[in-house]
């Protein structure tokens, strides 16, 4: 069922567009650092570190994506799994073909998350293609001044690829949720940005900081703990463990809604 | 016929000896409430394997909540549901399902995938494991059968609803199953349409599939149905061959010039030599030439005839300008019997 969700959405051409957009941001960052390059020695932020270094195109791209576009990409894949296959009707098709309830909802769910996986590589792909074309590849400077050899930098990438996808990934669910529960993917969609801006201007909240550890978006940026050194485990261990019992609440709340749910319009 | 069916069957395996002796479908005490409203109120249907079995009722009579609740779709809030032997309330009924194929309704595809594509994924998302090459193979076929050859590669969206619906039956059919359910198959189509679903369907049933058709139209499943349940508010109204629910007997009109007598000589035989119902037809009285008189209507059963009516008649006195048989209007025996004046059209 997986491989039809997936062939279903690649056919797709919004799964294109969403590709093309996540691969202008690490191309539009190159570009502007080649334009207009920071002096050097000012500043260690991430973009004065990217002209290093190939590698750190890529990685400030996915620091760039996460907080805005990888949520939309995540929502926009999630809005539509449930609510679009009820308004276009398909869905009491492929129940009726039939696909078991649960089956189907674990489909969904994991054709996201390949989705957004695809998506994130493609942004890496161009990432490291056009920051090596512009600053060649090579050692990585990390955000604490120690230098990782280019295999040990692409594994972090990786691996920081990795949690970004399980923080999306973690926000898809919720939003396939969403969709379970009404027959208008835009809403869906938009229901699911939402929550993800709320979360965040909550985040920003200081007064409201006794939820911050609740928030699915408080652990988003731990993402740049791979580029310290030491890298802190603990904190990228928390985000995970937020994650997946985010994953956990709302794939459980999506497979008990459809389990129930009556297919009659 | 049966038989026939477990040969053509991709997995004999599955059938089961309880779909070969009972009911294909069976519902007992089904009912689906929402809220106040009772969509479906008690209703028991028992369709027997290889029958062609309609399904009337004007529009909101619960007949696509019956057919959701038999595809497991819906919860019924009460009552049973059997396909081909097997429960299937609480979704436990897929392996039932595979048996089934479906039509519920408007025929839903991806419209931005081709009719080909579509079946693929519909066979596939049903099959995972299956053979690609005896998958494409099913896929011909059904398409051949719906007509659809030529148009496969076309975007559904670019289909007419005559297609769609075609594509429909052959997404019903693609898993070669014993049991058919199709709500309202030729909602939408063109007379010519009409036709080929007709044609269809009868196909279906020398295959020996169980077929249950949806329809508010009485004359559609007349046509095709060996018996048929009527609904009406949720519940049963009649059930039985398509001839029992018309009344028995030949409505007749006759014209008379005298009344009276006629009316008198008619009220004689009733009864006795199988007239009845002798009416007045509204006091249509006309004058000049030959069609003057008053007419009358009255139903004939074996053995009166229309003979005998105008020989009794005619002893009497009366002169007899008409008589003939009236059509019956199907539409008004379908009206009678869910007592229902606006819904149907």
């Amino acid at each position: 069922m997986l491989r039809v969700e997936l062939r279903r959405s690649l056919r797709r051409w919004r799964v294109w567009v969403l590709c093309v957009v996540l691969a202008a941001v690490p191309s539009l960052i190159v570009l502007g650092l080649v334009l207009d390059p920071p002096p050097p020695g000012v500043g260690d932020g991430l973009f004065t570190l990217a002209t290093s270094n190939g590698l750190f195109a890529a990685l400030a791209a996915l620091v760039v994506v996460q907080p805005f576009l990888l949520p939309l990409a995540a929502a926009l894949l999630a809005g539509d799994t449930f609510a679009s296959e009820r308004a276009g009707g398909t869905l009491r098709y492929l129940l009726v073909v039939p696909v078991r309830r649960r089956t189907l909802v674990l489909a969904k769910v994991l054709a996201v998350v390949v989705l957004l996986a695809m998506v994130l590589l493609v942004l890496d792909v161009v990432g490291l293609a056009v920051g090596g074309l512009a600053f060649g590849l090579g050692p990585l400077t990390t955000l604490s001044g120690t230098t990782l050899s280019f295999a040990e930098g692409l594994g972090r990438l990786l691996l920081g690829s990795g949690y970004a996808l399980a923080g999306a990934a973690a926000l898809g669910v919720l939003g396939v949720w969403l969709s379970s529960l009404t027959s208008s993917g835009p809403a869906a969609t938009a229901a699911t940005v939402g929550v993800a801006i709320v979360l965040q201007i909550v985040g920003a909240l200081d007064p409201l900081s006794a939820v911050h550890p609740y928030l699915l978006t408080t652990y988003w940026p731990r993402l740049l703990e791979l580029f310290r050194a030491p890298i802190a485990l603990r904190p990228m261990a928390e985000g995970l463990a937020v994650f997946a019992l985010y994953v956990a609440v709302f794939l459980g709340l999506t497979l008990k809604r459809m389990e129930r749910m009556d297919v009659d319009d | 016929m049966t038989q026939a069916v477990r040969e053509a069957e991709p997995e004999p395996a599955r059938a089961g000896s309880a779909a070969q002796t009972g009911p294909a479908l069976r519902t007992q005490g089904l009912t689906k409430t929402y809220g106040a409203l009772r969509a479906v109120d008690d209703l028991d249907l028992c369709v027997a394997p290889g029958q062609v079995y309609g399904f009337l009722g004007p529009n909101g009579a619960g007949k696509t909540t019956t057919i959701r609740m038999l595809l497991g779709l819906v919860r019924p809030s009460s009552g049973q549901v059997e396909v081909l032997g097997v429960d299937v309330v609480g979704g436990g009924g897929v392996e039932a399902l595979r048996r089934v194929g479906a039509l519920v309704e408007e025929p839903a595809f991806y419209g931005y995938l081709s009719g080909r594509t579509n079946l693929d994924l519909f066979a596939s998302a049903a099959s995972p494991a299956a053979d690609r090459r005896r998958r494409r193979a099913r896929i011909g076929q059904v398409l051949a059968i719906a007509d659809l050859q030529d148009a496969a590669g076309k975007k559904v969206k670019a289909y007419s609803q005559g297609m769609r619906q075609r594509l429909g039956i052959a997404r019903a059919l693609l898993g070669d199953p014993a049991v058919l359910i199709l709500d309202e198959p030729t909602n939408g189509l063109d007379p010519q349409g009409i036709a080929q679903m007709r044609a269809l369907l009868r196909r279906m049933a020398d295959e020996g599939r169980t077929v249950l058709v949806s329809s508010h139209l009485l004359a559609e499943v007349e046509a095709t149905c060996d018996r048929v349940a009527v609904l009406a508010r949720g519940r049963l109204v009649a059930e039985g061959p398509p001839g029992s629910l018309r009344p028995s007997g030949a409505r007749t009109r006759l014209r008379v010039d005298d009344a009276a007598t006629a009316r008198r000589v008619l009220t004689a035989m009733e009864g006795v030599e199988g007239v009845e119902g002798v009416e007045d037809e509204g006091g249509v009285e006309r004058s000049g030439g030959d069609h003057a008189g008053v007419e009358l209507q009255v139903r004939l059963r074996p053995p009166a005839t229309a003979a005998a009516v105008n020989t009794a008649l005619v002893r009497a006195g009366v002169a007899v300008s008409a008589l003939h048989p009236l059509r019956e209007r199907l539409e008004d025996v379908f009206l009678d019997l869910t007592g229902d004046s606006g819904a149907p059209r």
